[in-house]
């Protein structure tokens, strides 16, 4: 298979509680991650791999987009339902702009210089003039609108709707709604390769990844990743899609041309959004199981082998370690004893 | 129920996370992950599904076509 050999790790940078939208400046030298549990952005440095600082944003900031021309990163604060806007050079928060409920995915079309807020609890879509800082239209989406990607040579922007297995096209002009593409269950996260016409969506619930056509508009191929994908993002040279499994703290490497999986790379647990270096190729993941950015570096060449299709958890056939947890309620423990000659399932989760 | 690697107010997340999408039953609280971590689980959501003998019969099993085929083995009178 294509190892972690292939793609050495090298290293996680400790940032804020619960990373989540990541951007990165390969020029500039800079990456910036919207940290959602310690309500601010970390800046770090890309070549020493350190935080530079913390700048403090609304309350659960999720997604990120960065204005390298405005000279701006803008973050979607989901519980205070605002869009912090941030001065790359002061890294200052110079302006908070209100939006709808739970904004909880960004989007930037800098050619039209608009930005784009999902907001998730009103199934809406806030455009904001990327120079004026301002709210210039509120478009409808459907059930859960969340992340968006611009399309320049269609002059489109897509949002997904998660609650809707759909994606809303919008005008990049006009601003207006103008069509919708059927998805699969549970759309998460977008990616648009504008040039060759297609768009990669995470299906987080499925463990797929949908590829729409955007001439079409419609899915042409559905591809299995890894459990739980809620991240996506596009290799330098277009031959690359990165899908981040938030389910197994692994990036799924994808053949463009294939649809292949040709590697997984283990990063921190529970990655969330990722971005890529344009520059070098260096690919930067937010995991915010562990409150880092995982760091590698793609450098297969050629065809890898098959990845192994039977793998199998160790703990399968195995007793299950024995546990006390206290109890949401009211904090006392519960053991695996109590459950002794019962059939039962734990399920993991998180709130983020 | 497990909530894990939650860092920051990990109860009151939890609360507001299981009102929000009506969870009921019990939710316990792993808030560094170390018991995730010991099951050797990177990530979430994970279920694992334990039979009466206290062994683990299934690890993963999240999609609705895996939930359906795990619980219709599991559930067999004579499985």
């Amino acid at each position: 298979m294509g190892t972690s050999e292939s793609f050495p790790a090298q290293g996680a940078i400790p940032v804020g509680y619960g990373p989540e939208g990541i951007a990165v400046d390969g020029e500039g030298r800079r990456g910036y991650v919207a940290c959602a549990r310690s309500d601010s952005v970390a800046v770090f440095d890309l070549d020493s791999r350190e935080v530079v600082t913390q700048v403090p944003v609304g309350r659960e900031p999720i997604g990120l987009v960065h204005d390298k021309q405005g000279g701006h990163v803008f973050t979607t604060d989901a519980r205070s339902d605002v869009v912090s806007v941030i001065d790359t050079a002061t890294l200052k928060v110079v302006k908070q702009i209100p939006v709808q409920h739970y904004p909880a995915g960004a989007g930037f079309y800098p050619e039209r210089r608009k930005v784009y807020v999902g907001n998730t609890a009103d199934n809406t879509v806030s455009v904001i003039d990327a120079d004026r800082l301002e709210v210039i239209a509120t478009v409808p989406a459907k059930t859960a609108a969340g992340s968006l990607a611009s399309d320049p040579v269609r002059d489109r922007v897509y949002c997904v709707n998660f609650g809707d297995a759909s994606m809303t096209v919008i005008d990049g002009r006009s601003n207006e709604p103008i069509g919708e593409i059927k998805l699969d269950y549970a759309p998460c996260k977008i990616a648009v390769d504008a040039p060759r016409g297609r768009a990669y969506v995470a299906n987080s619930l499925v463990s797929t990844v949908a590829v729409v056509d955007l001439d079409k508009q419609e899915v042409v191929e559905t591809l299995t990743v890894e459990r739980a994908p809620v991240g996506m993002g596009l290799g330098r040279r277009g031959d690359r899609i990165y899908a981040a499994n938030r389910g197994t703290g692994r990036v799924s490497v994808i053949d463009r041309q294939t649809g292949r999986e040709w590697a997984r790379v283990p990063v921190g647990k529970a990655p969330g959004d990722l971005a890529v270096d344009q520059l070098s190729g260096t690919v930067y993941v937010s995991d915010a199981g562990t409150s880092t950015v995982s760091v590698f570096q793609d450098r297969l060449d050629g065809e890898p082998a098959e990845l192994p299709s039977d793998w199998r958890h160790p703990l399968i056939g195995k007793p299950l370690p024995s546990f006390s947890l206290p109890d949401m309620v009211d904090g006392r423990p519960r053991t695996s004893e109590e459950y002794r000659g019962k059939k039962y399932i734990l399920n993991f989760f998180a709130s983020w | 129920m497990v909530n894990v690697w939650e860092h920051v107010d990990p109860r009151r997340e939890a609360l507001h996370f299981c009102k929000i999408h009506n969870i009921q039953g019990t939710v316990l609280i792993d808030e560094t992950g170390e018991y995730i971590t010991r099951l050797g689980l990177r990530g979430v959501p994970h279920n694992v599904v334990v039979d009466k003998k206290g062994i683990v019969q299934a690890v993963g099993v999240t999609t609705p076509d895996e939930v359906r085929a795990t619980l219709t083995k599991l559930l067999l009178p004579f499985g």
